[in-house]
């Protein structure tokens, strides 16, 4: 009997192991980042930001002490206090900043902000003050970083990572990146926000609440207008000056991200269930100048080239329409979602799909497949 | 979407995001939900420890000690005559493990429902507006996804999606109170529910006991690293359970102040000679 208790501990004991493997903080797993210098590509999937080369999408190596090379990454070694899933951004003196998106957890420890060399992956500094998770990229104005954290601050960091204010904006964590004209800073909220700081002191200069949350960062041009979307489908257009509404139109679904604007229109997806709506809006007068349908959501923003709008949808295609609507090309990854916006980088289109071998795709501007890039290859 | 996915894990989870947009707490949400899921899988539950009665009043029987008696090295014999037994009177040993089957794919369904629904980044946003049904806001425009979003996952001193600890200055650790909490009521509600040992070489009552000290720590390790609101649907899952077996009249305080006690189980074996089971 005695042998059959000590049997039931050791079962127990190993039950515990397994449940709290199981467990742990909920996983902060969002879609991956990816972001070009015109030279590099560079993508954030959970463990590693990897470098791979624009022109064939092979990875940047690094020679071992044994002689041996490997794929470049950062961290050099997989760490389970490090997940990454924001877009490095760029600074003008060549730093590359991305934070580490890993749910913020019982153990207290902050989330760190990292700056790298892109070229060697070698860390030049670290902001350890946010208690939340990077969730989103950090936004690079002349001399200064902006950030909006899991924590629900905004922080603004000088080029060397010291810190020059931090803004509480919002109870909850900050999921979208904040844009800034180099005088204010502007940040949307989970809980409903639109938040204007100054960008020298941070202090608020305006807030305006929306109704709904907003899951992207509001699109602003050079005349002084706000583009923002929620997830109840409104979309606002705002004077950057005071938030004062311009005009304010309901499409049907849900917005994920970010209008793309090309002077005299936006462009935006929607997600309504598992189908979308693909939009092009006149920024005149919020009104529809024409529309396509998409059989699964729009979750990302797009990307507008001269002759085309390229969006990706979360069922792996990546559509491609004339600036009048109708379809140019359509390149489908089976299986894949994509949820990340696409980029150009170079001549190429770059798209990240999830949920398929590759990580990385690239195509031309005719939608033919030039390179993917799958870790570990 | 897999099966469990669309029977399980997404209906609770609508049942929850109802329930909180109709009381505005995901705390208490959480707690409400339990107790309604407790009523659900009630039945079930009166159905094992009834079963658990029957079988350990025959096992308490005189004929089942002689036939154990009888045909100690006969192991084969042995199987035959205590299954003839069982079905002479009327007791399936299954019987009591099948409620236990039943109402498990209920509970890990809840405990993923909770964490879904509490959608800590913007794919698992994403997941839960992409399995919210759109009849929901009907019954009230405050469940429909852009009133819910962002849930208010802050219940008392705790941020729900989050493993909770208490911060004391003098600590460099902090402490997981609630997971202590956890520990603590998985223990009364075992000890408070076991059933009586019929003897000193009753195995199932060692292995009972094993389990109350088993259990408290496997749900303690299992619900510190995880979100708070986990260890909220243990803690009141516990209290509700000890509270169900009160009212079947199965709860022996006795247990706690140290004394071996003797639940009804025992106390109605004493009395009754095994029978058909009604």
């Amino acid at each position: 009997m005695k042998y059959k208790r000590i049997l039931v501990f050791v079962f127990a004991a190993m039950l515990s192991v397994l449940l709290s493997a199981c467990g742990g903080a909920p996983p902060a797993t969002n879609w991956p980042g990816v972001a070009s210098d015109g030279k590099n590509v560079y993508i954030t999937n959970v463990s590693y930001v990897y470098t791979v080369h624009l022109s064939d999408g092979l990875p940047i190596t690094v020679t071992n002490p044994d002689g041996s090379s490997a794929p470049m990454h950062f961290p050099a070694a997989s760490d389970s206090n490090i997940s990454f899933y924001t877009a490095p951004a760029f600074t003008p003196d060549g730093q590359m900043i991305v934070g580490n998106g890993l749910a913020s957890g019982a153990d207290l420890t902050p989330r760190l902000l990292y700056s790298l060399d892109p070229a060697t992956d070698v860390q030049k500094w670290s902001f350890p003050e946010s208690t939340g998770s990077w969730l989103s990229s950090v936004v690079i104005g002349s001399d200064t970083i902006y950030g909006a954290s899991g924590d629900g601050k905004v922080y603004a960091l000088a080029l060397n990572g010291t810190k020059r204010w931090a803004t509480q904006v919002s109870q909850q964590p900050l999921w979208s990146s904040p844009v800034t004209d180099g005088k204010h800073v502007f940040v949307g909220t989970v809980d409903h926000q639109l938040v204007a700081l100054d960008a020298q002191t941070g202090q608020q200069t305006w807030k305006i609440d929306l109704n709904a949350s907003l899951l992207a960062s509001p699109a602003l041009t050079a005349d002084g207008t706000l583009y923002v979307g929620t997830i109840a489908g409104d979309l606002y257009a705002l004077k950057s000056a005071d938030g004062s509404k311009i005009w304010h139109v309901t499409l049907d679904g849900n917005i994920w991200s970010a209008p793309a604007v090309d002077g005299l229109q936006l462009y935006i997806g929607t997600s309504k269930g598992t189908a979308g709506t693909f939009y092009a809006i006149n920024t005149a007068d919020g009104t529809t100048a024409w529309t396509h349908d998409q059989p699964d959501s729009i979750i990302a923003s797009p990307l507008v080239l001269p002759d085309q709008v390229i969006y990706v949808s979360d069922g792996g295609h990546v559509q491609s329409l004339n600036r009048n609507g109708t379809s140019k090309w359509v390149a489908d990854i089976q299986g894949a979602k994509i949820d990340t916006a696409p980029i150009l980088a170079g001549n190429l289109i770059i798209v990240a799909p999830m949920q398929t071998q590759f990580i990385l795709a690239a195509y031309d501007q005719n939608g033919a497949q030039k390179w993917t890039f799958t870790p570990g290859k | 979407m897999d099966i469990f996915s669309l029977f399980i894990v997404t209906p609770f989870t609508n049942a929850l995001l109802l329930i909180y947009a109709l009381i505005g707490n995901f705390g208490l949400s959480i707690i409400v939900f339990t107790i309604l899921v407790r009523l659900l899988t009630h039945p079930f539950m009166a159905s094992q420890i009834k079963s658990t009665t029957a079988m350990q009043q025959l096992t308490q029987s005189e004929e089942y000690k002689k036939i154990q008696e009888k045909y100690k090295k006969d192991q084969e014999k042995l199987g035959q005559e205590t299954m003839r037994l069982y079905k002479e009177h009327g007791v399936n040993p299954f019987s009591s493990c099948l409620p236990t089957l039943i109402q498990l794919p209920i509970m890990i369904g809840f405990y993923q429902s909770i964490g879904r629904a509490i959608g800590a980044t913007p794919l698992h946003l994403l997941d839960v507006a992409r399995n919210i049904y759109p009849w929901l806001a009907t019954i009230t425009p405050k469940a429909s996804l852009a009133t819910l979003i962002p849930i208010q996952s802050h219940f008392l001193w705790m941020d729900l999606a989050q493993p909770e600890r208490v911060v004391l200055a003098f600590l460099p650790f902090g402490i997981p109170t609630l997971a202590i909490i956890v520990g603590i009521t998985t223990y009364l509600q075992t000890k408070l529910t076991m059933p009586a040992s019929s003897g000193p070489n009753d195995q199932s009552a060692q292995m009972t006991q094993s389990m109350t000290l088993m259990m408290p720590v496997m749900l303690f390790m299992w619900t510190v690293n995880y979100a708070s609101g986990l260890a909220i649907y243990f803690i009141a899952s516990n209290l509700i359970g000890i509270f169900q077996y009160a009212a079947l009249g199965k709860v022996d305080f006795r247990r706690l102040l140290g004394g071996k006690g003797e639940t009804a189980l025992a106390d109605a074996s004493a009395k009754k000679k095994p029978g058909k089971r009604s």
